[in-house]
């Protein structure tokens, strides 16, 4: 990448804009930003978990959340600002993804006026109510969108280190996505160490199963698509694999999640030394991540529990997930 | 394969097809004995071995010797299976659906039948085949939770384990209507494939599930997104978010009509959007490398 020559007898302002013109600088910024933002958001999930909250908007976890909101608008303000002082025009000038994160910042903003409009008028739901809102739905979708903008506009050519604000976004991002869909999620109820064959929490439980595990199988798919480092899948799962665990205290599923991961990053370097095509290398790592983390998953509840379900269905819950993972992969290519 | 021999091996494929969804009638309705050695299982294992005996046969009489591993893999996997069924006893349960070489043989098969022509030139039939076996096989043999045929929405509400199982199934079939949709997209497929792949998952599941009330919406569904993609061809997102719309909110309309939503407003709405935004994700996304991409 060519690093920019900033004049030196420029104003300090314009100096700044100059320097916000580097794409770096603006993934830097962000970094922290995202950290306190969705940590914000985690914070308040435990909150609600652990019923630490009243039926009020103004607490301490909405606090934290919305001023890393506050910190998140600041930096992107900024990038607006050094691409007006520098004579552009940020609706035309700067990246796509960067666009649309400034424009889902105010959007992020009025969903939380229609968020505390909603609990004023209809109170404060739980469980899946909660999640499913209409205004956390949007909320939740701004966000993605902002969270996304580094690694959407990411370089594959810059270097490991370069790349690390991209790396936070994928886990932003995906940490979000997971957080919404937790009602369902295998780290949040451990069904198969709750319910035995033939009952209809089994049923339940193997539809979450499934859906989430195919899912982590498909972002695996997508971080090697992407080219990261060997080591950023690992990163990102066992994160918010933790982050997760903060829900439901079940910190014991990284363990799991992490040992598949790892083995999929091995699969992955002995394959690309065979010379298998990058194509079917990231639907091999989705069929496999998907297989391995449900694998993992019931391996964990067999040694520090009791694993109900029979090693039969497990089994076929991993073939399935890995297939499921797979094809889908495969379909997503095109 | 030879043109002559597609129309006997189309024939093979429906057929297997079709009985595998007959096992989960009977699966779902509790009507078979439960026994694995039954009438059924024995016409469903025939049509699979069928299945493979014809590949194996078309393959090592071709010029170039091509791949004979699906079909060897295929009979190997179901021979595992009915050994493996044999040897548990086959209990009409999960523990049956889910056992691990029942899954690989199911999935082998649906494989084989999804990759036949993968090309616009293919024929309606083929076309039909390729493009719907998935969707209908995987919802025809995982009837249990098929949104269609187990109907949550109406039956559960306050508890949050029946609902969150009901959202994300519906989800599920959300994510699976719009990957079938976005292939024949991305394949280029002739018109009217997408309409007959709905009309052959409405009817599989009203056969399964005892109900029709369905079938009309996956039609609708069927000819908006056709008609959209005849319209504005080049409106391929358009086409596939307003495809899920169209499912997920005339799914509750069907409801609303022929029985009651006995879920919160919260949560159904919350499910349309949250579909709809999912849909708009797999609509965007491309896995491919960035290389591949430029």
């Amino acid at each position: 990448m060519t690093p920019i020559r900033i004049a030196q007898n420029l104003s300090l302002p314009r100096r700044l804009a100059q320097t916000l013109a580097c794409p770096a600088v603006a993934h830097w910024l962000l970094m922290p930003a995202f950290v306190w933002f969705v940590g914000g958001l985690f914070l308040d999930g435990w909150a609600h978990n652990h019923g630490r909250v009243d039926n009020t908007f103004f607490t301490p976890w909405h606090a934290v959340f919305y001023s890393g909101y506050a910190a998140v608008a600041v930096v992107l303000a900024l990038l607006v600002w050094g691409s007006w002082m520098r004579g552009e025009q940020w609706q035309r000038d700067l990246a796509l993804p960067y666009r649309i994160a400034i424009l889902a910042a105010p959007g992020f903003g009025m969903a939380g006026v229609a968020d505390l409009w909603w609990h004023t008028t209809y109170g404060f739901e739980s469980g899946i109510e909660l999640l499913l809102s209409p205004p956390h739905l949007a909320l939740a979708t701004s966000m993605v969108f902002i969270c996304l903008a580094p690694a959407r506009t990411d370089d594959e050519s810059r270097s490991m280190g370069a790349r690390i604000p991209a790396l936070l976004s994928v886990l932003c991002a995906w940490s979000i996505a997971t957080f919404i869909l937790q009602f369902n999620h295998p780290f949040g109820i451990v069904w198969p160490a709750q319910t035995r064959i033939g009952e209809t929490g089994v049923s339940v439980g193997i539809v979450g199963n499934v859906f989430h595990f195919a899912l982590t199988g498909l972002m695996g798919g997508w971080v090697l698509a992407r080219r990261f480092a060997p080591g950023s899948l690992t990163v990102v799962l066992v994160v918010n694999a933790l982050l997760i665990a903060l829900m439901g205290d079940e910190y014991r599923f990284a363990v799991g999640i992490g040992a598949a991961a790892i083995l999929c990053e091995l699969l992955d370097v002995l394959l690309a030394r065979q010379g298998v095509t990058m194509r079917m290398r990231v639907v091999v790592r989705a069929g496999a991540l998907a297989g391995l983390s449900a694998a993992g998953y019931y391996a964990v509840i067999a040694v520090t529990g009791v694993l109900i379900w029979p090693v039969a269905v497990c089994a076929g819950l991993c073939v399935l997930s890995a297939g499921v993972a797979a094809a889908t992969q495969a379909v997503l290519e095109n | 394969m030879t043109k002559m021999r597609v129309p006997v091996f189309l024939l093979l494929c429906w057929g297997c097809l079709g009985l595998l969804i007959y096992e989960s009638y009977a699966f779902v309705h509790r009507t078979a004995p439960l026994q694995w050695f039954t009438a059924l299982h024995g016409c469903t294992a025939l049509a699979l071995g069928m299945v493979a005996a014809y590949t194996l046969y078309e393959r090592l009489h071709q010029s170039g010797a091509q791949s004979v591993v699906w079909p060897v893999g295929l009979i190997v996997v179901a021979g595992l299976d009915v050994g493996m069924q044999w040897y548990q006893g086959s209990d009409y349960l999960l523990s049956s659906l889910l056992q691990p070489f029942h899954v690989l043989a199911i999935a082998l098969l649906i494989w084989r039948m999804t990759t036949i022509a993968d090309k616009p030139t293919a024929s309606y039939g083929e076309a039909l085949l390729t493009h719907g076996a998935a969707l209908i096989g995987v919802w025809g043999v995982a009837a249990t939770w098929s949104p269609l045929v187990v109907v949550y929405a109406d039956q559960y509400s306050g508890g949050d384990t029946l609902v969150g199982q009901g959202v994300t199934c519906l989800l599920a079939f959300v994510v699976s209507l719009v990957l079938t949709a976005r292939r024949t997209i991305h394949t280029n497929v002739q018109h009217g494939v997408m309409l007959g792949v709905l009309f052959g998952i409405g009817v599989s599941q009203a056969v399964v599930s005892d109900s029709w009330r369905f079938l009309p919406l996956l039609l609708v569904t069927g000819l908006c997104f056709e008609g959209i993609r005849m319209w504005r061809p080049q409106a391929k997102r358009l086409s596939l978010i307003v495809c899920a719309a169209i499912w997920l909110l005339g799914y509750f309309a069907t409801l609303h009509r022929t029985s009651i939503i006995a879920w919160d407003t919260t949560t159904w709405v919350g499910l349309c959007v949250l579909g709809i935004c999912l849909a708009g994700v797999l609509s965007a996304v491309r896995m491919r490398p960035q290389e591949e991409r430029r």
